[in-house]
């Protein structure tokens, strides 16, 4: 193996990389070609809201998700309410979460989810640049109604903050274990 | 299924949250910006352990930040460790209190964290990289395991030292023992006195009252308070600020400066 290539294989963040490889494309190769690979299942469109507790913040988002059969996948826009609200500092998220549901009645559905987001922030005004967050998490999700539905899910992983550094000049990243906790309620279009 | 009723849905949410950001909000631009136990101290948003190089470096390099509050306390052969509680069991893979310990064992140590982050033999910290920082010291003047005193010439001699190898950083004392107040003002260095009371300020002793401003937790100062004591030439610092709450009442006080477990918070208000 190259030099070159073998930083893709040798840490353990290629472990983390892949895995949001895996889940971009598992995720929107569902959203977008849903025909194509489960021609014959019957999808059901949702509007969700939600709020979720994470390390930065508690988040409110609003989302969209579509179910078929036992998978489900959902991509929303929030906001982190404290800083919005309390800092008046706008702090938007984007979010896709793709769960499995093992439990799949039409009342109640449990199974494991992958949770993956993007976040930002322009925390000093004066400066030109934003502060992201990239967080990759996986746990479990359940749900339960009829048209109107009520769910949560708990997840854990690992978040990577990246920011200017002022005294390096230069953009630097840090990283740690993070959670979320998501309580969300979801209309069947 | 009703996509009008979504886009509507998801429209409405954007037009709201754009206009949150139209709220005037003050200004407190001649506040300095100090990270306590470098990105705050057992708080839920802080990336690394407190007094970590890691957290210290983190909190530095966010831009807004004027310095970090570290803890200082002196090993057995005399080197600067930064460490917050008396006991190393409460947080490390050690064991006993760093003044009972050398260097050597100190190097061994981890905290219990994800990142397993080591303990900071401050005088090793590549200060070079942090341009015209400012450290406030929290010198800790105590044993915290046994009352076999430390040697307190020395520990002030090895700050001077530190301060001395490092003209480009600003070196504060902060510290609740009064007795080596004049031992740092007499080497030149800026002194910060812990109080627990403005009243206390009225049965000062002269050492006390010779040292450059006070440090003051927030729920212990007001407003007419922090003027009083800047109209009598001292400086005032307020810490205890977890929230983003806590840290605009107390920017609002309008001090020298704030030392916060929320540094993002923090720079968010001040700017």
């Amino acid at each position: 193996m190259s030099e070159n290539l073998s930083f893709l294989f040798s840490s353990k963040k290629c472990h983390l990389r892949n895995l949001a490889l895996m889940s971009y494309f598992l995720l929107f190769s569902f959203l977008i070609f849903p025909q194509d690979t489960l021609q014959k299942e019957k999808m059901t469109h949702r509007i969700e809201t939600n709020i979720s507790i994470t390390r930065f913040d508690i988040f409110h988002s609003f989302e969209y998700s579509a179910k078929v059969n036992h998978f489900q996948a959902s991509v929303g826009l929030g906001y982190g309410v404290t800083r919005t609200f309390f800092q008046q500092r706008f702090f938007p998220k984007i979010n896709v979460l793709g769960v499995y549901n093992l439990i799949n009645n039409p009342k109640f559905s449990f199974g494991p989810s992958v949770y993956y987001s993007f976040s930002w922030l322009k925390i000093n005004q004066t400066s030109k640049h934003f502060n992201n967050w990239n967080e990759l998490f996986g746990g479990l999700h359940w749900e339960y109604g009829n048209k109107w539905r009520i769910g949560q899910t708990i997840s854990a992983g690992y978040f990577s903050e990246s920011y200017f550094n002022q005294f390096l000049n230069k953009r630097a990243k840090a990283s740690n274990w993070g959670y979320f906790v998501n309580f969300s309620l979801i209309h069947e279009l | 299924m009703n996509y009008n009723r979504t886009i509507f849905f998801f429209l409405s949410s954007v037009i709201f949250l754009s206009l949150i950001n139209s709220c005037k909000k003050e200004k407190f631009f001649t506040i300095d910006l100090y990270g306590h136990a470098g990105n705050g101290l057992d708080i839920v948003n802080s990336v690394y352990h407190d007094n970590s190089q890691e957290s210290i470096e983190f909190a530095l390099g966010l831009e807004g930040t004027t310095g970090v509050e570290v803890d200082m306390r002196m090993s057995a052969d005399g080197g600067l460790w930064l460490y917050h509680d008396d006991l190393l069991e409460t947080e490390t893979s050690g064991s006993g209190c760093v003044s009972q310990k050398t260097n050597s064992e100190l190097n061994e140590i981890r905290y219990n964290t994800v990142n397993k982050e080591k303990l900071v033999n401050f005088s090793n910290l590549p200060f070079i990289n942090y341009g015209n920082t400012t450290f406030l010291l929290d010198v800790r003047h105590y044993n915290g395991c046994d009352f076999f005193p430390i040697d307190y010439n020395l520990f002030v001699s090895k700050i001077i030292d530190l301060r001395n190898n490092h003209p480009s950083i600003k070196f504060v004392i902060l510290t609740t023992f009064d007795d080596w107040i004049p031992l740092f003002i007499a080497q030149g260095m800026e002194v910060y006195f812990e109080i627990s009371n403005v009243a206390n300020l009225d049965s000062a002793t002269p050492n006390t009252l010779s040292c450059q401003g006070y440090i003051i937790k927030n729920q212990f100062i007001d407003k007419n308070e922090v003027a009083k004591i800047q109209a009598e030439n001292k400086k005032v610092i307020i810490f205890e600020l977890r929230s983003p709450k806590k840290i605009r009442e107390a920017l609002k006080k309008n001090p020298n400066g704030i030392v916060t477990d929320d540094l993002r918070a923090a720079i968010i208000e001040k700017h």
